[in-house]
């Protein structure tokens, strides 16, 4: 037992340097429940509100915030095998990125894939439009899948690409990485 | 029908007296049943009375997409009542709220109207 817990004491200062290394703000790894998805928001929050008071740039990236947490906790596949994922807000200079991990199972890659790159492929006025087609088509259905919506929103709010990654985590599950970058404006905050 | 604001849900102040409703505050719930199914009920008793004038107050910084739907899903109901109108707020320099009011407009067939908060 004593190499493992000087693995994890080791482990603790490389993942301080790493996130360090990388400017992260806030990272949460770990289960994603109601009630913990509150707090991360509410701790996320606290941190944009000290990096960009009260301001438009504000709103943006908070509401990013919340669509990315909310799709990690409504469409993640969590299981057993695979209870955890990750929620990332990062800093460069004016640059702000929001970035979450989750595990999904390896059938939905191909329609999440195609949504995203729908979505990459549309200029801001493109977004608009499927916005108001999506939320149409979204109240008709009961239990209709909000993700699209979500991500739609998230593109909107970030004004630059979105990017994606899915990495094969055995035979059917996949590890979806997400990042939705915003870059802070120059504007008087009041 | 009065409920106090939370981290993630608005205040909101129902009268069906005087025609006014009113959301303020922020609206994330991931679980927007729970809290906007008692609110449309009391929608739908309020639309049994057919008050004369109604007017929808939306004072919100921020709301999740989840939150959106349920929105449209109300104004829906107002679609056939007569002299209904949305007072549609937002902080002046976001022209994201402002626009998010257009597009809700757009979307139902009621009239809104544009005011900002301080």
């Amino acid at each position: 037992m004593p190499s493992q817990k000087l693995n994890n004491l080791s482990t603790v200062y490389d993942l301080h340097k790493s996130m360090e290394e990388n400017q992260v703000i806030i990272a949460y790894e770990g289960e994603f429940s109601p009630n913990i998805t509150q707090s991360v928001l509410s701790l996320a929050e606290k941190n944009l509100d000290q990096k960009l008071e009260r301001s438009q740039s504000k709103r943006r990236a908070f509401n990013i915030a919340v669509e990315c947490l909310q799709n990690i906790s409504t469409h993640s596949d969590r299981n057993e095998e695979y209870p955890n994922s990750i929620f990332i807000i990062g800093q460069e200079g004016n640059e702000f990125y929001i970035s979450s991990g989750n595990t999904i199972k390896t059938s939905k890659v191909e329609n999440l894939q195609r949504k995203l790159d729908q979505i990459n492929n549309l200029d801001s006025d493109g977004l608009k439009q499927l916005h108001m087609q999506a939320i149409k088509e979204s109240i008709k259905i009961k239990e209709s899948n909000n993700a699209g919506l979500g991500l739609i929103s998230i593109a909107r709010k970030s004004g630059q690409k979105l990017e994606y990654q899915f990495m094969p985590v055995d035979a059917n599950n996949a590890f979806f990485s997400f990042q939705a970058t915003f870059v802070k404006q120059e504007e008087t905050s009041i | 029908m009065i409920l106090n604001a939370t981290f993630e849900t608005p205040a909101v102040v129902l009268d069906s007296s005087t025609g006014k409703l009113e959301f303020v505050g922020r609206s994330l719930p991931e679980d927007t049943a729970t809290f906007y199914r008692p609110i449309l009920r009391w929608i739908e008793d309020y639309l049994l009375l057919k008050n004369a004038k109604t007017e929808i107050d939306i004072k919100l910084e921020y709301f999740n997409t989840a939150t959106s739907k349920v929105l449209l899903t109300m104004l829906n109901k107002f679609k056939e009542s007569n002299n209904v109108i949305v007072n549609w707020f937002h902080y002046e320099e976001d022209e994201d709220m402002l626009e998010s009011g257009k597009e809700f407009e757009e979307l139902v067939n009621i009239p809104f109207s544009y005011h900002t908060m301080e």
